[in-house]
């Protein structure tokens, strides 16, 4: 299930938001950002949280002007992801 | 397929030795599964609080007496995993594995049930005594969820309980269900996770390299499957105890399959998927949900940015309608308050009478009017981003800006930029190929800021009156296809590479919470009157000076030699001089724009919304408007595109790509407009 959402999320042509993922998956919503979340720490995605992402607030200079963020999280495909969704027949276990 | 019990049973433990003491039941779980509070309504009075041995990590035990039989209930710390990433899921696994618990009480959360069940498809690798404790029904039910705990027994092949632990429900069935697996009468069989063959056989080959039955008390099994997820701790742990040639071999056989670990966590999310497709009963399933409803058109290719630019199109008229009459009153206030300067001060100098009443206050107080404006603008942003529309709206954006080759992660630092470009620019860090960093922070400056937005709708107000929100949206659109076009033309020229696709979470739409507004609202406002106290006067000052000096005529000042020396310029565009300098002016801080604009007209009896209808004509002002939308960026911003880009190069290329994108726009709206004859 995991491969078949990493590569949903590397052959992606264009943004794609999460309840489409679930929808795709038929599987909830939920369960799609856990298995996001399981994708990251092993290495495939990478997640990128609203905000500047530079460091915490405290310090920065612009942080009072810092007003719209929506609140959100994004995730794309690494470059260990998109090597394993290239593969013509994705065998997890074999490399 | 799910493989049947029997494989390793780590936990089993002679039966006498059970029965000869009080059973210690270990509570597992996730963090927000309301674990504490099973815990505290198990024990109740009768806790210990401590910290785990030799760790900072707190441990709490107690007893729990009930119906005639006495447990010792023990909290572990709160986990989504087993592996070692953190110190918590090292006690957690070390508890279980070691210290052998006569039952595992895992609790999951009823809302959140597939994501929680991750951690039991992992503990059932280490034991079979389990009991599944479906916590927080209540809140699963306020969501349109409704748990069949029988089907998910069934399933699981587990004693499942089903509580609201907050409220003391299902304590007895879920004692009940212990006493169940205490006493071995599961009449199921345990379902686990089936692994499939080829990770079956990489952990058959790994466990005869390992050889010993235990080590440290982890079996050997477990150790093989965590060597192949890659936890740190086994890894270590087996590199120290296996011999060389033995070790070598099993990192050979990582070596050669690294995707392992997606395999096996693969297996539990199916795992989890098949358990519990038929226990997670969706009221609505067969309609569907408003969110869903909702978001069908909010994030349609088509329907979504019309939606966008109706909702932007509606905030606009709400700021027109709301915030004008109160512009117009404290416009009303600094006027009336410049002549009681004037008439009070009669006796004094003329310098110090000019600098007041039209430098300071005239500067300053007309930028104060702008609050209204911008309150009631970060208000309708704060309520759309508060009601989960803001997310839906970046990426109706955002797709738009994919499609003409932009980074997926550009929108985040671009979104920042209509609060402040300032921490725009800094976010672009956030993309990883110098290339993306540095198209991004070209882009940041045409994003328009709050200060600009502030310039845009007061000018467009005075000059257009009730059309004004549909001017804003117009300056708007063209704003989203300027940045657009910019971006695939600088993508195309300057830099190339893939523009990958990425995936987004949207938040559930729910009713807004007015304190959160409110207070959102008021840190936006209080950050724009620090600005107007400081950077705003003395810039405010520095201007009256340019127009009083030499002479006291402003016609023959320094600021008209300069505004006249752009003054060919400014004609292609209908623009005097006056309104070219306030254009420079605005490379300050973009609302100086107004502040300028007050101290050029000052003098008259006249306010600054009525001043403008006379300075600019229709045509005018619409170029105007758009010029000042994607002219130059104030100097902070440029200070910080130079931090970030390195290179004054980059930087005074953006200034002239901005002035000349600005510059052709405004020229070309206003050359149209004549040719057309309207209104010039």
């Amino acid at each position: 299930m995991l491969e078949q959402l990493l590569r949903l999320v590397a052959n992606a042509k264009e943004p794609a938001p999460t309840p489409e993922l679930a929808r795709r998956l038929g599987v909830s919503v939920d369960l799609v950002e856990s298995m996001l979340e399981q994708l990251v720490s092993l290495g495939y995605l990478e997640a990128v949280k609203p905000g500047c992402g530079v460091a915490a607030c405290q310090g920065c200079s612009a942080a009072g002007r810092c007003t719209v963020q929506p609140e959100t999280r994004l995730w794309l495909v690494t470059e260990r992801g998109r090597q394993l969704a290239r593969a013509q027949a994705p065998r997890p276990c074999s490399r | 397929m799910e493989m049947p019990s029997g494989r390793i049973e780590p936990t089993q433990v002679p039966d006498e030795d059970r029965r000869a003491r009080v059973p210690v039941v270990a509570l597992a779980g996730s963090p927000n599964v309301g674990k504490s509070s099973v815990f505290n309504a198990l024990t109740g009075l009768s806790q210990h609080v401590g910290n785990w041995p030799g760790k900072t990590v707190e441990q709490k035990s107690g007893l729990s007496s009930r119906d005639g039989r006495t447990l010792q209930i023990v909290d572990l710390p709160g986990t989504y995993s087993l592996t070692a990433n953190s110190l918590e899921e090292q006690i957690a696994r070390d508890y279980i594995v070691r210290e052998h618990p006569d039952v595992v009480v895992v609790v999951v959360n009823a809302a959140t049930l597939e994501r929680t069940l991750y951690l039991l498809a992992e503990i059932l690798e280490l034991s079979t005594r389990v009991v599944v404790a479906v916590n927080m029904m209540d809140v699963a039910a306020s969501h349109g969820l409704r748990i069949d705990v029988d089907v998910l027994q069934t399933a699981l092949g587990l004693p499942v309980a089903a509580l609201v632990a907050a409220r003391d429900e299902g304590l007895s069935e879920l004692l009940a269900a212990v006493e169940v697996v205490l006493e071995g009468r599961s009449p199921h069989e345990v379902r686990r996770p089936d692994l499939g063959p080829e990770t079956e056989a990489l952990i058959a080959r790994l466990e005869a390299l390992i050889g010993v039955e235990t080590l440290r008390g982890y079996p050997r099994r477990w150790l093989a499957l965590k060597l192949l997820e890659g936890d740190k701790e086994v890894t270590a742990l087996l590199r120290g105890h296996l011999p060389d040639e033995r070790w070598q071999a099993a990192e050979a056989i990582l070596h050669q399959h690294e995707d392992a670990a997606l395999a096996i966590a693969s297996a539990r999310y199916e795992w989890i998927g098949r358990m519990t497709r038929a226990a997670i009963w969706r009221p609505r399933a067969g309609a569907v949900s408003l969110t869903e409803r909702l978001d069908r058109v909010a994030t349609h290719p088509y329907a979504g940015p019309a939606v966008l630019l109706g909702l932007l199109g509606v905030v606009f008229w709400l700021v027109y309608r709301l915030a004008q009459p109160l512009v117009g009153l404290l416009e009303g206030a600094v006027g009336a308050g410049a002549h009681y300067l004037r008439t009070g001060l009669a006796g004094a100098p003329p310098w110090l009478v000019g600098l007041l009443a039209d430098g300071v206050l005239g500067g300053v107080g007309t930028v104060l009017s702008l609050l209204p404006i911008l309150a009631f603008f970060f208000a309708a942003i704060a309520f759309l981003e508060d009601v989960g529309y803001l997310a839906r709206g970046a990426f109706v954006a955002d797709r738009f800006m994919h499609r003409l080759g932009l980074h997926g992660k550009s929108f985040l630092p671009l979104f920042l930029g209509f609060g402040c470009n300032v921490p725009a620019v800094l976010g672009s860090r956030i993309l990883d190929s110098k290339h993306d960093r540095l198209l991004t922070t070209l882009l940041v400056p045409l994003v328009p800021c709050a200060g600009r937005m502030g310039v845009l709708v007061f000018i467009s107000g005075a000059l257009f009156g009730s059309r004004g929100p549909l001017v804003i949206l117009g300056l708007l659109t063209l704003d989203l296809v300027v940045i657009g076009l910019s971006g695939a033309l600088l993508h195309r020229l300057l830099f190339h590479g893939e523009s990958p696709a990425f995936i987004m979470e949207l938040p559930l739409y729910h009713l807004p919470n007015w304190r959160t507004i409110g207070i959102h609202t008021w840190q936006r406002l209080v950050g724009f009157v620090e600005r107007a106290g400081t950077v705003i006067l003395l810039l405010s000052v520095a201007i009256w000076a340019l127009a009083a000096l030499p002479s006291g005529a402003i016609e023959h000042s320094y600021l008209a030699t300069l505004g006249r020396s752009l003054a060919p310029l400014g004609g292609l565009m209908g623009l005097d001089w006056r309104m070219m300098v306030t254009l420079l002016a605005s490379i300050v801080a973009k609302e100086q724009a107004i502040a300028t604009l007050a101290v050029l007209t000052a003098g008259g009896e006249s306010t600054l919304v009525a001043a403008l209808p006379g300075l600019l004509s229709p045509a005018a002002g619409l170029a105007f408007l758009v010029v000042q939308m994607l002219f130059v960026p104030c100097v902070a911003t440029l200070t910080a595109m130079r931090q970030e880009t390195g290179s004054w190069r980059w930087t005074a290329f953006s200034v002239a790509y901005l002035a000349g994108v600005s510059f052709t726009l405004g020229i070309v709206i206003y050359q149209a407009a004549r040719l057309f004859a309207w209104g010039v």
